[in-house]
């Protein structure tokens, strides 16, 4: 009859080793759950510079006697200046309408030129503000060397 | 008589401990690894808010070099901090091994971050022919 004592002592053995199993787990689940708080979701605004390799983007001759939305961007202090084909626009609200009454008229390309000191929220709306009045042709505007 | 105590030490007993810390050896060292992978996300940078933002495609197989503007103007590419001219080195190696129509830029760039510290990364990717450009940003209820 002591073979009996010994199922007893087996049972006693696979209970003893799910503590360690148990502590593994939960070591997991923490690890896991302080990892995966950090990672924020993130999305893309997609650009697309001239294929050809050249820096710069020179605009048909054709294209300049149409018209040629030019959006100038400079910065003093937090105060963002936006400038449309020479005249000044007050926020980014109006630079919206402003480009939806011009692409009204025709489906023009645009350049942006931005000063170097502008900050990278204001470069980002306002690049997102032309996505969002339907311009589809825009070029970032670059120094002339 | 004492029957032998080997007889229990058989199959039957199955200790888990040792699979156990094996699989969680694996789990760290891939863990680990993935980590070391995505270092280019792991930069605290504040993104500017868009709302034409689109999801990035994981089942895009393009070669992505992600280059992240801190509000510094400190530009880090795979975790090292490189300038305009470092860059378009990088550009130009990996155009060595991919074509163009298979390369992308990703700027993740801080929101105080200046356009001078981008403009120079955006001409290195034009004179290289890189046209795939997109920079990241949040959705505007993740203000």
């Amino acid at each position: 009859m002591r073979a009996a004592s010994s199922y007893a002592s087996d049972a006693a053995d696979i209970g003893s080793s799910m503590t360690p199993m148990i502590d593994v787990v939960f070591q997991l689940l923490i690890f896991f759950l302080c990892t995966a708080s950090f990672q924020l979701p993130e999305q893309l605004l997609p650009t697309t510079l001239p294929p050809s390799g050249s820096a710069t983007y020179t605009p048909s001759p054709q294209v300049q006697e149409l018209e040629l939305i030019r959006i100038t961007l400079s910065q003093r202090g937090p105060a963002l200046d936006i400038d449309l084909n020479g005249g000044t626009c007050g926020s980014v609200a109006e630079l919206r309408d402003r480009l939806r009454q011009l692409l009204a008229l025709a489906a023009l390309p645009a350049v942006l030129d931005i000063g170097p000191e502008v900050e990278m929220n204001h470069v980002v709306t306002v690049y997102d503000t032309c996505l969002v009045a339907g311009l589809t042709d825009i070029h970032f505007a670059a120094p002339e060397k | 008589m004492r029957p032998p105590t080997y007889a229990r030490s058989g199959a039957g007993a199955l200790n888990m401990t040792p699979m156990i810390d094996v699989v969680f050896q694996l789990i760290v060292f891939f863990t680990a690894t993935s980590t070391i992978a995505k270092t280019e996300y792991s930069h605290n940078v504040d993104l500017p808010i868009a709302e034409k933002g689109a999801d990035r495609d994981p089942a895009s197989d393009k070669k992505k070099i992600t280059a992240n503007v801190l509000a510094t103007g400190d530009v880090l590419v795979a975790g090292r901090r490189v300038n305009a001219r470092r860059f378009e080195q990088v550009l130009a190696a990996e155009l060595d091994q991919h074509a163009a129509e298979h390369l992308e830029v990703e700027f993740r760039a801080d929101s105080k971050a200046r356009y001078a510290a981008v403009e120079p990364l955006l001409l290195a990717c034009a004179r290289r022919g890189v046209w795939q450009v997109s920079f990241a940003v949040k959705r505007p209820d993740q203000k």
